[in-house]
């Protein structure tokens, strides 16, 4: 397990919820809003990334 | 100390110019919703605008030359390899140093320059972060010394994010049409995405201590704009013809997407911040979004820096700071001193930069001390030598990115040249950033070496005109002119062999001087006094394309020098409709209006001008002339006051104001401001007696020395037959065109400097001169009975029509320089006066020198008998 995927385990990191309270849907191929929002937006990408079950392979760079 | 939470946003490159449109469209609401709730401007950038050296006399409210980071580059520690520049060649401490030791809580994320990370008393993640070196499959290493304190590096590793990571979401929003690159061919995606990467990766750390960690200040910053811009603002519309269309197409909106990613970021940052917390967001420089976008750069290091306008942007908000309002003047050397105020703590006298106390919505009580660099105590900065590792793998990944953003040339595979290459380039920097604080001597010395050392970097050359031409020096200006077009013709015949020597061989024909060494001749002619010269070659160059303001501003200022205001005017305006920013061109017209009588128009143009640029005294002072011709009195005497709490030297101003205040009927404090005038510790000044060789000044230095007056003298010349009393001359002087360090040991003593040196003086010290005025038939004569020649004949016989001109020139140029300076302050004393009424002469002598001196004791010294050279009686 790399250190990014130990980091995405924390669960009060990854649960991202609207301002109505409604827990978010993160898109699984992200969004530039979920990078805006920082660490935990980074985190809840990654989660679902995972749960997800597919890793997104790079597509502008190696 | 005061408590309040600070947040201090660096966007590297924002320019008002771009966001406010995007504003006006709703694209940015966050830094909307900022502006609103608080205060913006401008914020003047310094020379040379190289963001390691500008964001840290951010961070330390001090130029260059006093905090030591001066480039991309540096030499490592073992003497041989070139990397990224570091903050271990910093001398100075960073804000966080300070707050360190007054136990405030400071986090630091991607400062540049700030690796290795400082141990503060706070989290510091340095600038080497977020750049991915390796591929995504390969192991990221974090390396020694990013993150203090160490033990967090992993966590903070863990929040890297690489670019390879990023998905067809993250790039659309910048380049809809992304699948119509080939990216085998095309590297702007793959260089997006870095960028994306690099800054997601530092506003992931940052979020991260805001929400985790308890913090007096944070200071985030971000290189993207920066980044973006020099790959992608070429692209901005409007399309220029340059531009192909394809390219145009698909890039055209990278920098819209870049600003609002940089919103929606800032929207993060100030919600994690909370409302009790003071924001400020800032920008070492502009970029330019318009028509003053370059078309090409030079080939020279740093060349890219040419895409950078003038001026970043300053927004601050927060408890007690003003709301909806806007601030002038504001340089970045500003923003330590007003974050020292925001806690309520000193602000220190050898910063460079002042508070903004305009910000606050009532009025600030401020605390000076010295220097902080003499408080004690733990303050987390490093020692003068941490062990640094040698170059590394990560190094030479900057390295790479430094070559490919333009900033530096690629080292290539010799270490010694490359390190001499950045060591010589460091210098050149310096020079520049001596020039810009005002310390034109230092800068110019520098230059002399380097040019001297690498005449082939004809900028060395360039750039050593420029300053010789500030300093009067105009006959070495001219040869470093010729040798710069010799060493520029040299270069072109290699090129032509090389072109001749190809297979489809091209004869590219001899060198033509370029519009920028046309420019810098009608520059030498202007100086030289060959006014209708320099016309004509500016005149030849307003025709060309991307010469316009440059030469109208040198048109305008010859016009001006030839009394021709109506024309200057001209000139400033049409500089100001390729630029109306340009607060040279502003300045310049105010100044044009003023001098031909209209007041009003002049208070408009300068009013303009300090809006872009509030440190300059001299604008302070023709608004105040203006506002004085207008009888608007109150207005007149706040310009003056400005401008001489900026420059005290500008005895004008004082004069001025003192005048005002006894038409107001404030007699006692023009008396005030009279004595302060006359209150300036002598110890602080040089008293300077010049004039021509044999103009008298040996008998002035007899006279103050007879007075109470110290001579800075090493009595290496002893008395003679012409100079029976003692010549009162140093050594040292003569080398003044080389060093006048010498000079920090002469303050509150006389010094004697002929009049062709007195241009070479240093700028940073204050100087009283009495200047010794002598018919200069009798002078020649007087030189010639010294030497002996024509001991006997009449001193017109000895006329000499050369030197004649020679010493008429020299005469002007003292002038010039005195005109030029405010620093100075100078009276003209007649030779021929003195020796008829010494004590009427000696009083007002002793009137510009404080009135300590004994005006009897140096009037019984003059010896009317030395007056031997004569072209007619004295008067009675």
């Amino acid at each position: 397990m790399d250190e990014k995927n130990k980091a995405s385990q924390r669960a009060e990191d990854v649960i991202l919820r609207t301002p109505d309270g409604k827990v978010f849907d993160v898109p699984v191929e992200g969004s530039l809003s979920l990078l805006a929002l920082g660490y935990k937006g980074l985190m809840a990408w990654r989660a679902k990334r995972i749960a997800a079950a597919k890793g997104t392979e790079g597509h502008f760079s190696k | 100390m005061k408590k309040r939470k600070v947040l201090v946003i660096g966007w590297d490159a924002a320019d008002w110019k771009a966001i406010d449109p995007l504003m006006d469209q709703g694209l940015m609401p966050n830094l909307e919703r900022m502006v609103n709730g608080g205060i913006r401007g401008r914020m003047a950038t310094l020379d040379p605008p190289l963001s390691p050296m500008l964001w840290t006399s951010i961070a330390t409210g001090k130029r260059p030359y006093k905090h030591g980071i001066l480039g991309f580059t540096e030499v490592g520690p073992d003497g041989k390899t070139v990397r990224p520049v570091t903050n271990v060649h910093r001398k100075v401490k960073a804000i966080w140093n300070i707050l360190t030791q007054e136990g405030a809580k400071s986090h630091v994320v991607g400062w540049w320059p700030s690796h290795p990370a400082e141990p503060i008393n706070g989290i510091m993640v340095s600038n080497f972060y977020q750049r991915a070196s390796r591929p995504m499959n390969e192991p990221w290493v974090m390396r020694k010394g990013t993150v203090h304190p160490e033990g967090m590096s992993e966590h903070f590793g863990a929040l890297r994010i690489h670019p390879a990571e990023l998905t067809a979401a993250h790039i659309a929003p910048f380049v809809p049409d992304f699948a119509k690159v080939d990216q085998d061919k095309e590297k702007g995606l793959e260089s997006l995405a870095r960028i994306i990467a690099d800054c997601s990766t530092v506003q992931a750390a940052g979020t991260w201590i805001l929400e985790h960690e308890p913090w007096d200040l944070a200071c985030i910053y971000f290189d993207a704009i920066d980044h973006f811009a020099h790959g992608f603002m070429k692209y901005n519309p409007p399309r220029r013809d340059h531009i192909p269309e394809r390219e145009y197409e698909l890039y055209k909106g990278v920098m819209t997407a870049a600003y609002r990613f940089h919103d929606l970021m800032l929207g993060r940052l100030l919600d994690l911040a909370g409302d009790d917390a003071t924001v400020m967001l800032i920008s070492d420089h502009g970029f330019h979004p318009d028509h003053l976008r370059q078309k090409s750069l030079p080939k020279e290091p740093a060349g890219p820096a040419r895409e950078h306008s003038p001026f970043g942007i300053f927004c601050l908000k927060g408890p007690g700071i003003k709301k909806d309002a806007l601030i002038h003047g504001a340089s970045l050397l500003d923003i330590t001193p007003t974050l020292l105020t925001l806690f309520d703590l000193p602000v220190a006298r050898d910063m460079d930069g002042k508070p903004l106390l305009d910000v606050y919505e009532e009025p600030h009580e401020l605390r000076v001390i010295d220097s902080w660099e003499d408080v004690e105590g733990e303050c987390g900065m490093h020692p003068r030598d941490p062990g640094q590792e040698a170059l590394s793998e990560m190094d030479s990944e900057s390295l790479k990115q430094l070559v490919e953003l333009g900033y530096i040339d690629d080292p290539g595979e010799d270490p010694a040249q490359a390190s001499m290459n950045t060591v010589r380039e460091n210098r050149y920097y310096l020079a520049k950033a001596y020039i810009d604080g005002g310390q034109a001597s230092e800068g110019r010395d520098l230059l002399r070496t380097l040019f001297a050392e690498a005449p082939d970097q004809t900028r060395y050359g360039t750039e050593l005109i420029r300053v010789l031409l500030r300093s009067q020096e105009l006959a070495e200006a001219r040869l470093v002119y010729a040798k710069v077009l010799e060493e520029m013709e040299k270069a072109h015949e290699k090129k032509r062999a090389e072109e001749k020597a190809k297979p489809e061989s091209v004869d590219i024909g001899s060198y033509l001087r370029d519009a920028s060494m046309l420019a810098l001749e009608s520059a030498l002619l202007l100086a030289e006094g060959k006014t209708a010269g320099a016309l004509a070659i500016l005149e030849q160059l307003e025709a060309r394309p991307g010469m316009s303001e440059a030469v109208q501003l040198r048109k305008g200022n010859a016009l001006m020098k030839m009394g021709q205001w109506a024309k200057a005017l001209t000139a400033f305006q049409r500089a100001m409709v390729h630029d109306p920013q340009n607060p040279r061109a502003l300045h310049g017209a105010g100044v044009s209006e003023l001098k031909m009588g209209n007041a009003e128009a002049a208070v408009g143009y300068l009013h303009d001008a300090l809006a872009l640029r509030f440190d300059m005294p001299h604008i302070h002072f023709h608004l105040g002339e203006a506002y004085y011709r207008l009888k608007q009195y109150e207005e007149a005497l706040q310009a003056f006051t400005v401008c001489l709490r900026m420059s005290p030297g500008i005895e004008r101003a004082r004069r001025r104001s003192a005048t005002i205040l006894e038409l107001l009927g404030r007699s006692d404090e023009a008396a005030e401001l009279t004595a302060t005038a006359n209150a300036i510790p002598d110890e602080e000044v040089i008293t300077i007696v010049s004039g021509l060789p044999r103009s008298g000044t040996s008998m002035m230095m007899q006279a103050l020395v007879a007075g109470g007056a110290t001579p800075f003298t090493d009595d290496q010349r002893t008395p003679d037959e012409s100079n029976p009393k003692g010549y009162f001359e140093h050594a040292a002087v003569k080398g003044l065109a080389k060093d006048g360090r010498f000079l920090a040991l002469a303050k509150g003593q006389v010094v004697k400097v002929v009049a062709p040196l007195l241009p070479m003086l240093p700028p940073r010290f204050r100087y009283r001169v009495v200047f010794m005025d002598r018919d200069i038939h009798e002078v020649l004569g007087s030189q010639d009975r010294m030497l002996g020649r024509r001991s006997k004949k009449d001193p017109k016989e000895a006329f000499r029509m050369g030197l004649h001109d020679a010493y008429q020139k020299q005469l002007a140029n003292a002038e010039a320089w005195q005109a030029k300076h405010p620093n100075v302050e100078m009276i003209h004393v007649p030779y021929a006066g003195v020796i008829a009424d010494p004590l009427t002469e000696m009083r007002r002598v002793n009137g510009l020198l404080g009135g300590k001196l004994d005006p009897g004791a140096m009037a019984a010294a003059v010896d009317p008998t030395l007056y031997r050279t004569r072209t007619s009686e004295p008067t009675k």
